[in-house]
């Protein structure tokens, strides 16, 4: 048996039996031409920058055609409309005499409650109220039972009584949501009807 | 006055490029003399392919050209001009793998330089047509191998490069290479076993 380094010698041997492959001769001028075409290339645009050519073009595509989708969405209908500025930015509240508002708003874009209030243009019925609702301001702080304890002979004192009471001005916008209240919560009338227990007689 | 640094073909690889980065075209024009027979024998061993490798090697030069100005002394030239050609080599065989390029590997086309076809007997220096069917044999045993056990085998047994090298070039550790080497040389051994019995080559 052979030992492994003559094996490895053998192997050395066949392998090294090879022939060298070399270069033609006219390599020099292909190089020489090569690097004619990589400088040529290069003046156009360097090397580094090759491999983002195509992905930074289809960025620049992209924003040129959204900026064009932007100016025909929101620029073209009126001088200084934009998305942002109708939905974001609420109009402050005059005090003196009111400047007219604009007739009428696109569809598409709902005016203010405010504007709506004022024009009697609510898009639908209710929409008011809810928007009162909706826009009243929430007091959290704990309040003090508006309910006096019960007096043996008085009977219970209810907020509008207790202000018919009272020595000052009633608020009217206070009685009006009790009554809006009130007229809430009462049953309708064909329910009281069908909830009265007949008389056997 | 600092003129342009004077070159010969005494000086070593490194002075070469060095002067090459000072705007010696003559030094440039020696490197491509002195490497591009190495290299496109390499090459053509690893991908099986001349027209391939002649691509391979005139891109390696342009690298070079180009990217002179990063090559530091850490290592020696003729292990940074491999590892470029090993990694491009790397990237062609890739390609063809996924059917990118447009050439195919295989062993017919190996040896196909201008005039230089190895299992022609008259080419050969004895003309043994015996000598032409062993060459063949070899060569087909060497395009089987997997390609990393290829370039390892390439590197040290027909560019008689050291370990050390070859582990700079293709970037592995020695255990790797070792390992490689020793597996390459088994089936090498398998494949050509009747050519390793005979007496022949001693």
């Amino acid at each position: 048996m052979k030992s492994t380094d003559d094996r490895e010698g053998r192997l050395r041997k066949l392998l090294s039996a090879l022939r060298r492959i070399q270069a033609p001769a006219d390599f020099e001028e292909q190089l020489a031409r090569r690097l004619a075409r990589g400088r040529a290339r290069a003046t156009i645009l360097p090397a580094w920058l090759r491999p983002y050519t195509v992905p930074g073009l289809a960025l620049l595509l992209v924003g040129a055609m959204s900026y064009v989708i932007y100016l025909a969405q929101f620029r073209a209908v009126d001088g200084d409309r934009s998305p942002s500025g109708d939905t974001m930015t609420i109009p402050p509240v005059r005090s003196g005499p009111e400047k007219a508002l604009p007739d009428e708003l696109p569809p598409s874009i709902p005016a203010h409650p405010e504007t709506q209030r004022r024009t009697g243009t609510a898009s639908r019925p209710g929409a008011r109220a809810d928007d009162e609702m909706m826009n009243a301001p929430v007091d959290i702080r704990p309040r003090p039972s508006t309910v006096p304890p019960a007096q043996p002979g008085k009977g219970d004192v209810r907020p509008a009584e207790k202000m018919k009471l009272g020595k000052s001005e009633p608020d009217r916008s206070l009685m009006m949501e009790q009554t809006v209240v009130d007229t809430a919560l009462a049953p309708p009338d064909s329910l009281r009807d069908s909830t009265r227990i007949p008389n056997p007689d | 006055m600092i003129g342009r640094p004077t070159v010969t073909d005494a000086m070593t690889d490194e002075e070469l490029v060095s002067a090459f980065t000072r705007g010696s075209k003559e030094a440039y024009t020696i490197l491509v003399g002195k490497y591009k027979d190495p290299l496109v024998n390499f090459a053509c061993r690893i991908l099986g392919d001349y027209d391939g490798a002649l691509d391979v090697v005139q891109d390696t030069f342009v690298r070079l050209h180009e990217k002179a100005h990063t090559y530091r002394h850490v290592a020696k030239f003729s292990t940074w001009i491999y590892t470029i050609a090993s990694n491009l080599a790397r990237t062609e065989l890739r390609r063809r793998k996924w059917g990118l390029s447009g050439r195919k590997s295989g062993s017919a086309s190996t040896t196909q330089g201008p005039g230089r076809d190895v299992s022609d007997p008259d080419e050969l220096p004895d003309g043994r047509a015996g000598r032409a069917i062993a060459a063949g044999k070899i060569e087909k045993a060497l395009n089987d191998l997997p390609d990393s056990f290829r370039e390892a085998v390439v590197l040290f047994y027909i560019e008689d490069m050291r370990y050390e090298d070859i582990c700079r070039i293709l970037g592995i550790r020695m255990g790797t290479l070792k390992s490689r080497l020793s597996r390459a040389r088994a089936m090498l051994e398998e494949a050509l076993r009747p050519l390793m019995e005979s007496d022949e080559i001693d």
